[in-house]
């Protein structure tokens, strides 16, 4: 960290430290790696497209800024968007597992211990890591709000804190449960809708290239002939 | 000469076949006649010609993999071919006798490769014998492997109902009377494995690690949630049924919106895939030589490669695109 503190300011890596934490607990990818990679490699990259004859400068500040915000959108973003998707089933099955043990131990700390141990789903995984933490604290807004920090997914989030500033009330889980099925069930209908014009456009662009390709296949192979 | 004797051969096969379908034809016209007159109806014979036929087929591989019993190691082997026998095959069926199919139609493929070099379609290549073995380790174990896929897409496409069926008759009877229910009421494949559940708790393992063995059997991730939620509670049967059949109507609605959409996008899917297929045979009927110039050169060839290549990462982003977000 101490590289880091050199180099960027206190806000902008407590922005990414918010970010990594969205991955969830099975991350690898380290925030000083990341951020060091991306300023060395686009700064690298910005050198030698200026070597270019004539448009080198125009070049180079358009590959090193695509760079810049591609590496973001490949390592960091779309892991985020992966893992919210996910986030819902997990919370269902969680919730679900909650109620269930609720019933015998009467005690929301020692059936989250339970269930967290039984089940090996991020969401999990973070309650157990938390919990671990947390050994000899019984209060429980302490590992509430340490893992809602770390989630991405704005309803499951929501859910969490409805446990919480309903005082753990148990009797809340089936509302939340309805909400986050119907929820989901929503975001499923939404993303079919546009599913045949993604189809459409990448089938145009796939197969123009083929018909090129098809079409002057003659020309092609003649002119590879003559070259060598 | 050879090949009188190979036609021969099949044509006294045909004819055998032929003769046992009308022989089979003229005792159940005679059942029906006779049952109208008969106070008890008489266990007939219920196997059907081609069952007999895969019955001796199945006996003599029986006979080969006696000698195959003795070693460890294969039988070691041979463990994960169990999953692919059904209960009611497993008379006549035992893992064993899968390892001595490979090596059978490892055989054969090696005979079938020498066949070809004595008659010259090619010449002897130590790459292509090669090709040969792995073809013929490799084909049969595939096919089980696509026939089992199939089998556990049937499951999961069943499994809503077999729940609703326990949630309804847990509260009555107990657990025992209503996986046997199952089995009554539903077809072959899920009922298969539920048979399989039923005599696992005849030896003693319990309910959650025997629908944790399903699981692991058929690898459909709806299951977990099932031994998930028996894991927590396992006392109190009815709620947990209860909680597991309130999640699957929430899994069979979701399945219901990722097909919404699935015709539509299936025509376009098609009609994709076919286009280039249809323009390549409408330019090699609309002039004979086009391609010729390019199949008689090297670099011709390579564009082909790259087309199919590109052909080919289409279909499969296609195919990605239409699987629905989780």
């Amino acid at each position: 960290m101490n590289i880091l503190k050199n180099i960027f300011s206190k806000k902008y890596i407590n922005k990414y430290n918010k970010k990594m934490s969205y991955l969830g607990p099975n991350n690898k990818l380290k925030l000083e790696y990341f951020l060091v990679t991306r300023l060395l490699i686009s700064i690298f990259l910005f050198i030698i497209c200026l070597l270019v004859p004539k448009y080198g400068l125009l070049l180079a500040l358009i590959i090193s800024i695509s760079f810049y915000y591609l590496y973001t959108l490949i390592l960091i973003d779309n892991k985020i968007k992966i893992r919210s998707d996910k986030l819902y089933d997990e919370a269902i099955l969680l919730f679900n597992m909650l109620k269930l043990s609720y019933n015998t131990t009467k005690d929301l700390k020692n059936s989250l211990d339970i269930v967290s141990n039984r089940i090996g789903n991020s969401l999990a995984l973070t309650f157990r890591n938390v919990i671990g933490n947390h050994k000899y604290n019984n209060d429980l807004n302490e590992i509430f709000k340490a893992v809602i920090d770390t989630i991405p997914n704005i309803d499951v989030r929501k859910s969490l804190l409805d446990l919480k500033e309903s005082n753990y009330n148990i009797n809340t889980i089936d509302n939340i449960l309805n909400e986050l099925k119907d929820k989901n069930l929503i975001i499923v209908k939404q993303s079919n809708q546009f599913k045949p014009i993604g189809i459409i456009i990448i089938g145009i662009i796939f197969l123009s290239i083929i018909f090129v390709l098809l079409f002057n296949i003659n020309e092609i192979v003649n002119y590879l002939s003559n070259l060598v | 000469m050879n090949a009188y004797v190979i036609q021969l051969i099949l044509i006294f096969i045909s004819l055998v076949i032929i003769f046992n379908v009308i022989y089979s034809i003229r005792s159940s016209l005679l059942e029906t006649r006779i049952s109208n007159f008969s106070l008890s109806k008489k266990d007939f014979d219920d196997t059907t010609t081609f069952e007999k036929i895969s019955h001796v087929l199945w006996n003599l591989v029986h006979l080969i993999s006696n000698l195959l019993n003795k070693s460890r190691v294969l039988m070691k082997l041979s463990s994960r071919y169990e999953k692919y026998i059904l209960i009611k095959e497993e008379d006549f069926k035992s893992p064993i006798d899968y390892i001595t199919v490979i090596l059978i139609s490892l055989i054969l493929s090696i005979l079938l490769y020498l066949f070809l070099v004595l008659a010259r379609v090619f010449s002897f290549n130590i790459i292509l014998l090669v090709i040969f073995v792995i073809l013929g380790i490799v084909l049969p174990s595939l096919y089980w492997q696509i026939r089992y896929e199939k089998k556990c897409k049937n499951i999961s496409n069943k499994l809503y109902e077999s729940i609703i069926v326990l949630d309804d008759n847990i509260s009555k009877t107990n657990i025992y009377n209503a996986l046997s229910k199952v089995v009554r009421e539903l077809d072959d494949d899920i009922a298969d494995e539920y048979q399989r559940i039923l005599i696992d708790l005849s030896y003693n393992i319990s309910l959650t690690q025997a629908f944790r063995r399903f699981y692991k059997r058929t690898r459909i991730p709806e299951i977990r949630v099932i031994y998930h939620l028996l894991d927590i509670d396992s006392d109190n049967l009815e709620d947990t049924f209860h909680i597991v059949r309130s999640n699957f109507e929430y899994y069979d609605k979701k399945n219901t919106y990722k097909d919404s959409l699935n015709t539509i996008l299936n025509v376009i899917k098609i009609v994709f895939m076919l286009l280039p297929l249809s323009i390549i045979l409408f330019m090699s009927i609309n002039d004979f030589n086009y391609f010729n110039n390019v199949f008689n050169n090297v670099y011709g060839i390579i564009i082909l490669e790259v087309i199919v290549f590109i052909y080919i990462v289409f279909i499969h982003t296609i195919r990605k695109m239409m699987e629905a977000r989780k």
